[in-house]
């Protein structure tokens, strides 16, 4: 056995190097070494052990190593508190660097682990910053001092709970079997396992950014360069990101800084009052005209936010406390509000509450019945970490730099490369210690959950990636592959009609308006198109009903459509609520039955609305389809598709439906508007393809029909 | 009702065929489609509860002035072959001083609640 540990490597985000390098002793410690590269940026590679103890310091214990004796006990660790920073080698005292501690003055300095253990307990010093540390709690995911003051307790020390400041560096050779040494080892674990989680999303990252989009013409590398370039934005970073969401949620009333008073213990001791305070954070951000007035988000956001809750109870470890849990989920109902809002300001299709939590986070968990009806173990982490992924997965389409220029230029790929936005956004979260996310989630997770988010709609080669283990004891990989997976299918699922943006979900009228448009921009009618966008607008902002965030939002929206907007967002309509189950030699079952809505939508859409689908069959069977709106049943690698029309179709949302047959239905006018002009649009078409010069008699007869497509649009505004 | 019709419909686009999705004539090919399926559906959509059998009855029924009558009825006999495009030039049912562009003019304001909701459920307005 290599008895020789290397020298510790962990990665720590830019702004705690900045702080350990202001206030480690520059005697003692060597300086920080930068270590560059892609998707490491924020990054330093850090730990240098201080090698040469100063002579105005205590001498610890020495050691000298000698290969004819037993294994010898070589320990450094150090690590800070507020300003000061203190180190100690085996088993000997522990000493502080800084001599101008106001912290700890230098008088008081202890002479023994122990007694300083006791010193930094004494001394009550609230440690505003640290990074590996934490309040002391009965979490089992303890910072590794934690594990080395339990141990001192163990030894008779008399260790009160206290923050005990930041573990800066350790290092160990071969220990003895002492539980000191035994403690100090796991600690060493628990650092290399968070280096390699850090080392492994990084190396992902920088794989996806050299390959995304998974094509190599000129335009791809193109793409690529503009996603390289959204990923290093500083406005995508973690913290950027905390901060402008904390901002947002505080403009609405929720405060993501503090904890309701009265949520102390654990969350096992107290899960009613974790639910309840955060159900008020539901109400404020869903159910507030301040904010955004949507029952049926409120709905799904309650309902879902109470399983994660009850998911939380079950795969939390001992100790996790109410506090985090409240703060982990306020942050969750935070980001799930930012991202609804700025979903609702484009025409992408939604990538708000509908898609994250209604459609994605239940079809994991459908998955997931799936597997373990198979006898395939899925537990409550691993239902918790898919529900945690989903939540942050499309991140990037709200992150200013995909959000401001889709907003500012419209529709223009900028949102390519989304996913590696939120890995990074996850990855910066997962290396920070005081962040409820790492105390409920372990290193393995949080890398799981990190390969969910980057490959969550192709996997690590830009395929489908459908891929079930049915092992009854997976491995790590296996259980990663399949959580991988199951986030997969779920969002490349969701093909259906809550799937449309919201402008045309909350305000089906739009769909008129983009019809009329349509008509305008095939006649070359530029004055007509800002017309019918501004009457749309005035519609809008007159409409009593709406909040204010949702207002702001839609008027955005509307804002940006065009005489084309209406093919990107039909494509989106394949049918409704499906449902997912697997086989027992792993192969993923999709029924999908056309709802209502679709069947009213298809109509408008025509089978252009089944285009998601096909591609969601293409991607996933590699079969190139047409549906045509019966019941079929494609078939191909590990995913069946079901597809039943008609008559097993299922209801819809009710409200889309409602107002939908108000507009359409009682709308005489427009039936026959869109009727004849889709006619005419199509001989349109047809005599511009088959002579695109145009001869006289073509150029005549083409005259004939945008007058006469002229003439049908003016009557029906002119009555409207 | 909207079921029915949906199947009457499949029946009488039945024997139609389409060039391969690759094929460069494909897009004209759908454009036509569109173009037939919506005026098949109309016809059948103005008919309410009592759907004609055939394309040629339903003709008869709401177009038995056409000039024309003849040579669409021939055009529309079951089972229809071809392309669609080579129905629909026939037909000119995109073209504002067609025959029939105007029957479809006449037959969509006649339509009642039910008939529009068929055309709605099933036609193409976009």
């Amino acid at each position: 056995m290599d008895n020789t540990l290397k020298p510790l490597q962990t990665f720590i985000p830019q702004n705690r190097v900045q702080q350990l390098t202001t206030t480690a002793s520059p005697a003692v410690t060597k300086p920080l070494q930068e270590v560059k590269s892609e998707p490491e940026e924020t990054f330093q590679r850090q730990i240098e052990l201080p090698v040469e103890t100063p002579s105005d310091l205590s001498t610890p214990a020495a050691v000298v190593l000698n290969d004819a004796s037993p294994a010898p006990v070589e320990t450094t660790l150090s690590w800070k508190q507020g300003d000061v920073s203190f180190q100690s080698r085996g088993n000997g005292p522990i000493v502080a660097l800084q001599e101008s501690s106001a912290a700890l003055p230098q008088q008081e300095k202890p002479a023994s682990f122990e007694a300083t253990l006791k010193a930094l307990a004494a001394s009550q010093t609230t440690v505003a910053d640290m990074s590996l540390g934490g309040p002391v709690s009965k979490n089992s995911e303890k910072a590794p001092i934690e594990v080395a003051i339990e141990t001192a307790k163990e030894a008779g020390a008399a260790v009160t709970d206290r923050s005990l400041g930041e573990l800066a560096s350790f290092s160990s050779r071969e220990t003895q079997a002492t539980p000191f040494e035994a403690s100090l080892k796991a600690l060493a674990a628990a650092q290399m396992e968070k280096a390699e989680m850090a080392k492994a999303m990084s190396e992902r990252e920088t794989t996806y950014l050299q390959r995304v989009p998974f094509k190599d013409d000129e335009k791809a590398l193109k793409t690529r360069s503009a996603i390289s370039a959204r990923y290093h934005d500083p406005t995508t970073s973690a913290e950027s990101v905390t901060k402008t969401v904390t901002k947002y949620a505080a403009e609405r009333g929720v405060d993501l800084d503090n904890v309701p008073q009265g949520l102390t213990g654990t969350l096992a001791s107290n899960p009613e009052a974790v639910k309840k305070a955060t159900q008020g954070i539901v109400d404020k951000f869903f159910l507030s005209k301040e904010a955004s007035f949507n029952p049926e988000k409120h709905a799904t956001v309650s309902d879902q936010t109470s399983r994660f809750l009850d998911l939380a109870l079950q795969a939390a470890p001992d100790g996790f406390s109410a506090a985090d849990a409240y703060k982990l989920v306020a942050s969750n109902l935070a980001l799930i509000s930012y991202q609804d809002k700025a979903a609702a300001e484009n025409m992408l299709g939604d990538h708000g509450v509908r898609h994250l939590l209604g459609h994605n986070i239940k079809a994991t968990e459908q998955l997931a019945d799936g597997l373990e009806k198979q006898s395939v173990p899925v537990g409550a982490k691993d239902r918790l970490l898919m529900h945690q992924a989903m939540i942050v997965h499309d991140l990037g389409y709200a992150m200013d730099s995909v959000r401001n220029p889709i907003n500012e230029e419209g529709l223009k790929g900028q949102d390519a490369g989304h996913n590696v936005l939120a890995a990074r956004y996850l990855k910066e979260r997962s290396l920070d210690p005081k962040d409820p996310l790492t105390k409920l989630f372990g290193s393995s997770d949080l890398e799981a959950m990190h390969r969910c988010i980057l490959y969550h709609d192709k996997d690590v080669n830009g395929g489908p990636g459908v891929e079930l283990s049915m092992s009854k004891t997976p491995t790590p990989e296996q259980r990663a592959m399949n959580l991988e997976t199951m986030t997969r299918i779920a969002d490349n699922s969701h093909a259906f009609e809550d799937k449309l943006p919201e402008l045309l979900y909350r305000e089906p009228k739009s769909l008129k308006t983009l019809r009329l448009m349509k008509t305008a921009g095939e006649l070359g009618d530029d004055q007509l198109l800002k017309d019918l966008k501004s009457d749309l607008a005035g519609d809008i902002a007159n409409n009593p009903t709406l909040a204010k965030d949702d207002k702001e939002a839609l008027l955005q929206s509307a804002s940006s459509i065009g005489p084309e907007s209406y093919r990107f967002s039909v494509g989106r309509i394949a049918g409704s609520k499906p449902t997912f189950d697997v086989s027992p030699d792993g192969k993923v079952i999709v029924d999908v039955m056309e709802s209502d809505t679709h069947q009213q939508t298809v109509g408008l859409f025509g089978l252009a609305s089944y285009n998601q689908m096909e591609k969601f069959i293409l991607d996933c069977t590699g079969q190139k389809t047409k549906l045509q709106g019966n019941d079929e049943v494609i078939e191909g690698g590990k995913l069946a598709v079901n597809f039943h029309s008609g008559a097993h179709r299922v209801e819809g949302s009710e409200t889309f439906n409602k107002e939908l047959n108000s507009e359409l239905l009682a709308d005489k006018a427009f039936v026959k508007f869109s009727f004849l002009d889709t006619s005419l649009a199509a001989e349109q078409k047809v005599l511009e393809e088959l002579a695109p010069g145009g001869d006289a008699g073509v150029l005549a007869q083409l005259g004939d029909i945008k007058a006469q497509r002229r003439q049908l649009l003016d009557q029906y505004r002119a009555q409207a | 009702m909207t079921q029915q019709v949906h199947e009457r419909l499949g029946e009488w686009l039945d024997g139609l065929s389409m060039p391969a999705l690759d094929d460069s004539k494909r897009r004209i090919e759908e454009l036509r489609l569109d173009q037939l399926r919506n005026f098949l559906l109309l016809l059948l959509a103005r008919s309410g509860e009592d759907l004609p059998s055939t394309p040629t009855e339903a003709l008869e029924r709401w177009g038995s002035r056409l000039g024309g009558l003849a040579a669409y009825q021939a055009q529309l006999a079951l089972p229809l072959s071809g392309t669609p495009d080579s129905i629909v030039s026939v037909l000119k049912l995109g073209q504002p001083n067609g025959e029939l562009f105007q029957l479809q003019e006449k037959l969509v304001d006649e339509l009642d609640d039910d008939g529009r909701r068929v055309l709605i459920e099933l036609g193409k307005l976009f």
